[in-house]
């Protein structure tokens, strides 16, 4: 037992001191928004490294559906059975929250949230991609950028080969540590959301979910036996009125705190633990990356069933009626 | 905004790109999958049914089968019983006529035993009345002619048979 400790120990001694030896590189700028890759446009959309990982994320989904599903077999095995393994499991958790009826509409839009922020955040992982990319020089870049202490001395890592004074673009960034793009996915599972919500309850009855009157307006109606209320008792109404219509408008407000809160959960989570990844891949080559490496994996596909989660739980709310309509029924 | 790089082109090309995997995936992963776990359900559920049906037929067939051993039994049972019948009137029919051949048989043995007592008493009658006229004649001399002992034998005889 002794001696498996000291192997162990050795090895990560060895591994630190050859990753000191050989991996050394400098400190990537770290910068919170996608980087334009240079002279690349397409029209008048500049191309960041974020988009163009999307664009290879979205043809590694596609192909992978397509050859999943291009020889369906009653008895399935690799690839489609894999697929439809988390297609049905996603399906049944879809179903479980907002039943079947509207399980077959809600399924499409989550599960390829779902299947996308995964694909993102695991394609920002791999190891090594992150250093891939073009020089350029450090004011070109045009961000706040924290370049190495000793970015004039050496000229770059083996790898990245950079000049002094320039910095490296990586070619690829997960598009989920990218703000444009968790915000469009914000935006279009609330708008989505709304559009369901009008659809199953109608216009009222959805906008009547926020702005909720009706307990006020029952202050001055006789009571429930139909006797006239009485001063208090019409006070008492009126207080919980104020309470049921303050409650409807931060319902409303939330849908659109949503938006942000959705946007930059995702963002923060694949961003700061990129961020921690090459910052530790700095201090400590190999050794304290790997475990953490681990760990991120982990944390892109909590994150994608959050996601998963979050957008079919909006949609299940935004098509249910307002309490006391369910009453009513 | 712009220093968080939001800018809305970018989210248009991403919407774009996103709208783009959400009419893929429904076409290449989600149709098909869902109509494949929905076929699969249903190829089950008919092999079940099947299965069913198959087993409830065998019941049937089951119990056919017991109704068909049980009547077989049945007719195996009268038909035994019929045959012990039989038996038993042939043996008692057997036995009737072998009684009655013992019967016959004894009655003919004693028939014949009384033809020969008869036979036997007439035999020693005779040999008595022999025997008396021997005697007599040697009590009397040569005298008796031969036409009295004719007389004294018959009287003997007669007097035997009383």
């Amino acid at each position: 037992m002794k001696g498996k400790t000291l192997l162990y120990l050795l090895g990560i001694v060895v591994l630190v001191v050859l990753g000191g030896m050989f991996l050394r590189f400098e400190l990537p700028p770290i910068s919170v928004s996608a980087e334009h890759l240079p002279n690349m446009y397409l029209g008048p959309l500049p191309i960041t490294n974020s988009l163009l990982t999307s664009w290879v994320v979205v043809i590694l989904l596609i192909a992978m559906a397509y050859f999943a599903t291009r020889n369906m077999q009653m008895v399935p095995s690799g690839l489609q059975n894999l697929l439809e393994w988390i297609v049905e499991q996603l399906y049944n958790i879809t179903e479980g929250v907002s039943g079947p009826k509207w399980a077959v509409k809600f399924f499409i839009v989550p599960t390829t949230i779902f299947f996308y922020v995964l694909f993102s955040n695991w394609f920002g992982l791999i190891p090594g991609l992150g250093g891939f990319g073009f020089c350029e020089p450090h004011e070109v870049a045009g961000q706040e950028v924290a370049a190495a202490e000793g970015e004039g001395e050496g000229g770059g890592s083996l790898i990245l080969g950079c000049q002094p004074g320039e910095i490296v673009v990586p070619i690829f960034r997960s598009p989920s540590a990218d703000l444009n793009n968790t915000l469009m996915l914000a935006l279009f599972t609330q708008v989505t959301a709304w559009v369901f919500g009008f659809t199953a309850l109608g216009f009222g009855g959805f906008v009547g979910k926020f702005f909720v009157f009706s307990g006020i307006a029952k202050a001055f109606k006789p009571d429930e036996h139909g006797n006239k209320r009485n001063f208090k008792e019409m006070m008492g109404q009126v207080a919980f009125g104020f309470i049921e219509t303050a409650v409807g408008l931060l319902e409303f407000l939330s849908e659109f705190v949503k938006i942000i809160a959705y946007t930059f959960r995702l963002f923060g989570n694949i961003f700061a633990g990129e961020v921690m990844l090459v910052v530790l891949t700095f201090l400590v080559p190999l050794t304290l990356a790997l475990p953490s490496l681990g760990l991120e994996v982990f944390v892109g596909l909590v994150q994608a069933f959050v996601f998963f989660i979050l957008s079919v739980a909006f949609y299940t709310l935004a098509v249910t009626p307002h309490a006391h309509e369910d009453e009513a029924h | 905004m712009a220093a968080l790089g939001f800018d809305v082109k970018l989210i248009i090309a991403y919407l774009i790109n996103f709208v783009i995997l959400v009419v893929a995936l429904r076409a290449f992963a989600y149709k098909p999958i869902l109509e494949m776990l929905e076929k699969r359900k249903k190829q089950i559920a008919d092999g079940l049914a099947a299965a069913e049906q198959v087993k409830a037929e065998a019941e049937q067939e089951r119990a056919k089968y017991r109704e068909e051993l049980e009547k077989a039994r049945r007719a195996s049972q009268e038909e035994a019983s019929k045959i012990a019948q039989v038996t038993a009137d042939m043996r008692e029919q057997i036995l009737a006529e072998a009684r009655k051949e013992a019967e016959e048989l004894k009655a003919k043995a004693r028939a014949e035993i009384e033809a020969e007592r008869q036979a036997a008493q007439a035999e020693i009658r005779r040999q008595m009345a022999m025997l008396t006229v021997d005697l007599t004649r040697k009590m009397v001399g040569e005298t008796v002619t031969e036409a009295k002992q004719h007389e004294l034998i018959g009287q003997f005889l007669a007097e035997m048979g009383d």
